[in-house]
């Protein structure tokens, strides 16, 4: 133990500065007259400590007088970055601006942040645990439309609904994420009963067959008799209600009372389309085709009447698209009627735009967003090497290059905050005021592919040994391009 | 002036001609090799102390050794003395080394 003790000094004397070499030689020989391995290793930490801090003094002496203008100029920049560090809306922005590249690595969904819990899922627990020694019903549904893990995300809508049975619509919402789970039949019996005259439950219940019979891959043409009855139900009912805006004020009121602003923690589970109505995925396409049958029996009245619950006011885009699917049933009419009015038509389009252009309006101030969220993070991790250089081995050349680094840090911060802010305000809006629209561009903006590399999540590690190729070689391109610049600027200027 | 840099000085004091060792000061004060270095250092620095390397001793290294110089023997004695701190005098003057 002893003998460890004196190569353990012996180790952290030769990574010491010069000056400190004699002070360590002495320290080191006394330790050859200690009693025990305790002392000895006593005496060898207090010695190490000594060394550390000397040599880091010396370093740090060397890395001010090898530039001081340079050191004055990171130092500044340094200092201003790490101010906006703590700016709640730039760290907000950060995770934002890289939850898209999330995608690239086959994540359904952003969940993963640099800054607070680092999982939003962790979020969700600590939220999850408060509202279950609460009883707090609403937290718990708030919580069952986000969680990743079907089987929990099912446990706590179950809670909720116990306590409040006026949450029994969460079943909706959950039911999206797990089709092949066996709660599904027993919720859509709940819902049934919850509100017996809405069509949803019964388009759920469609749901579950189209998932059925696409798992055993057998061509069954919708002649299911389950299908049809639930179909034939689904036209029969006397109301149609996604239940988009109860899911919007339970939202604002889970947020209110919780103290929660994170956009990526309300955009998590929703790959789009939070508060414009979650139908099942097939909903359009068994309505489209139900109808179609109902056409061929000349029963038009049934469409019609279904397609009026589908553009009553206040219905959500959503559906209005899947009664868009309807007017193609109404074709055969004699004398034909117009499905949908002008505006509703016009809204229809506006929303399948939407859908297909990934928010080509604002896609440039998205993507500067994300370029601004990817440099910080580059120039970070550049300036750390760079200092590890120059810590290494002094010159007013690294010096000059961490200077040079840490001001581009600074700038793509300022350019992140920037242009992330206009979007934390829109948050802040909807939080206060329930108007919802402006945070599509939130979801658009987890769901925007980055800008360059792989467009589609992948399992191919040849994808990722590629990308990870072109990224050390741009970086070392760019290091080699910059230290050689800098070089010419030395020269120059001597 | 520190209370442990005091102690060290009161050591030195008691026997100002004496080389003295790291480890036997850090046993007489009680200090640690973490607190008692860097005050050796300072006082080595503003040459109240001087030191020098020992012989070496059969397959032990050499050692660094310490004492006071006559001008810090005379600052420390004022210093002390203005700060009501009792120290003892030597009996006899001669050295270890």
């Amino acid at each position: 133990m002893k003998n460890a003790a004196i190569a353990f000094v012996k180790i952290v004397l030769a990574i010491s500065s010069a000056d400190s070499q004699d002070w360590g030689r002495a320290m080191l020989a006394e330790m050859h007259h200690l009693n025990g391995a305790w002392e000895s290793w006593r005496w060898a930490v207090g010695c190490s400590a000594i060394l550390l801090r000397r040599t880091m003094i010396s370093k740090l002496s060397q890395i001010w007088h090898a530039s001081e203008r340079a050191n004055a100029v990171a130092l500044v920049c340094l200092g201003l970055a790490g101010l906006l560090l703590l700016v709640p809306t730039f760290r907000q922005g950060m995770n934002v601006a890289l939850s898209c590249w999330q995608i690239v690595s086959n994540s359904r969904q952003p969940n993963y942040r640099i800054f607070g819990n680092t999982w939003i899922q962790d979020e969700l627990n600590s939220v999850i645990h408060d509202a279950e020694t609460e009883h707090d019903a609403k937290t718990l549904a708030f919580a069952a439309e986000r969680y990743p893990d079907a089987s929990t995300a099912a446990r706590l809508a179950d809670e909720a609904v116990a306590l409040d049975p006026s949450l029994t619509w969460i079943y909706t919402v959950v039911a999206n994420n797990q089709w092949r789970s066996g709660n599904v039949p027993r919720w859509i019996d709940q819902l049934r009963r919850w509100a017996p005259d809405n069509a949803l439950p019964d388009l759920m219940a469609a749901e579950v067959v189209d998932i059925r019979h696409a798992i055993s891959g057998k061509d069954w043409q919708f002649s299911d008799s389950d299908w049809r009855q639930a179909m034939a139900g689904a036209f029969h009912s006397s109301k149609f209600d996604d239940y988009a805006a109860q899911q919007l004020a339970l939202d604002r009121e889970v947020a209110s009372k919780r103290g929660l602003s994170d956009p990526l923690l309300f955009a998590q589970g929703y790959a789009d389309g939070l508060y414009e109505g979650r139908l099942p995925s097939n909903a359009s396409a068994d309505v489209r085709l139900y109808a179609r049958m109902l056409a061929t029996q000349g029963k038009y009245e049934e469409i019609d009447r279904f397609g009026q619950l589908l553009r009553a006011p206040g219905q959500t885009d959503e559906t209005m698209v899947i009664g868009a699917g309807l007017g193609d049933a109404m074709v055969g009419k004699n004398p034909e009627t117009p499905f949908l009015t002008p505006a509703q038509q016009i809204r229809i389009r506006e929303r399948l735009s939407r859908m297909h252009s990934e928010g080509s309006a604002n896609r440039p101030r998205v993507r500067a967003i994300q370029i601004s969220g990817l440099l910080f993070l580059t120039f970070t991790l550049a300036l750390i090497f760079s200092l590890g250089r120059v810590f290494v081995r002094p010159s007013a050349l690294a010096v000059r290059l961490a200077a040079v680094l840490s001001a581009s840090l600074l700038a793509s911060a300022a350019s992140l905050y920037l242009s992330y802010r206009p979007y934390a305000v829109l948050f802040n809006h909807f939080l206060q005021s329930g108007d919802w629209s402006p945070i599509r561009e939130f979801l658009i903006f987890s769901s925007l592919r980055p800008p360059f590399g792989p467009r589609v999540g992948t399992d191919d590690i040849r994808m990722y040994a590629w990308t990870a190729v072109i990224t050390i070689c741009s970086g070392a391109l760019l290091w080699i391009v910059g230290s050689n610049a800098l070089r010419r600027m030395n020269a120059a200027r001597q | 002036m520190s209370t442990q840099t005091l102690r060290v000085l009161q050591e030195f004091v008691a026997q100002p001609k004496t080389w003295r060792y790291g480890y036997d000061l850090s046993r007489d004060t009680e200090l640690k090799a973490g607190t008692l270095y860097p005050i050796l250092m300072r006082l080595c620095e503003c040459g109240i102390l001087e030191s020098k390397w020992s012989e070496p001793e059969g397959s032990a290294p050499p050692r660094h050794m310490y004492r006071l110089t006559a001008p810090g023997l005379r600052a420390v004695k004022e210093a002390l003395r203005e700060r009501g701190i009792a120290f003892r005098e030597p009996l006899a003057s001669g050295g270890r080394a």
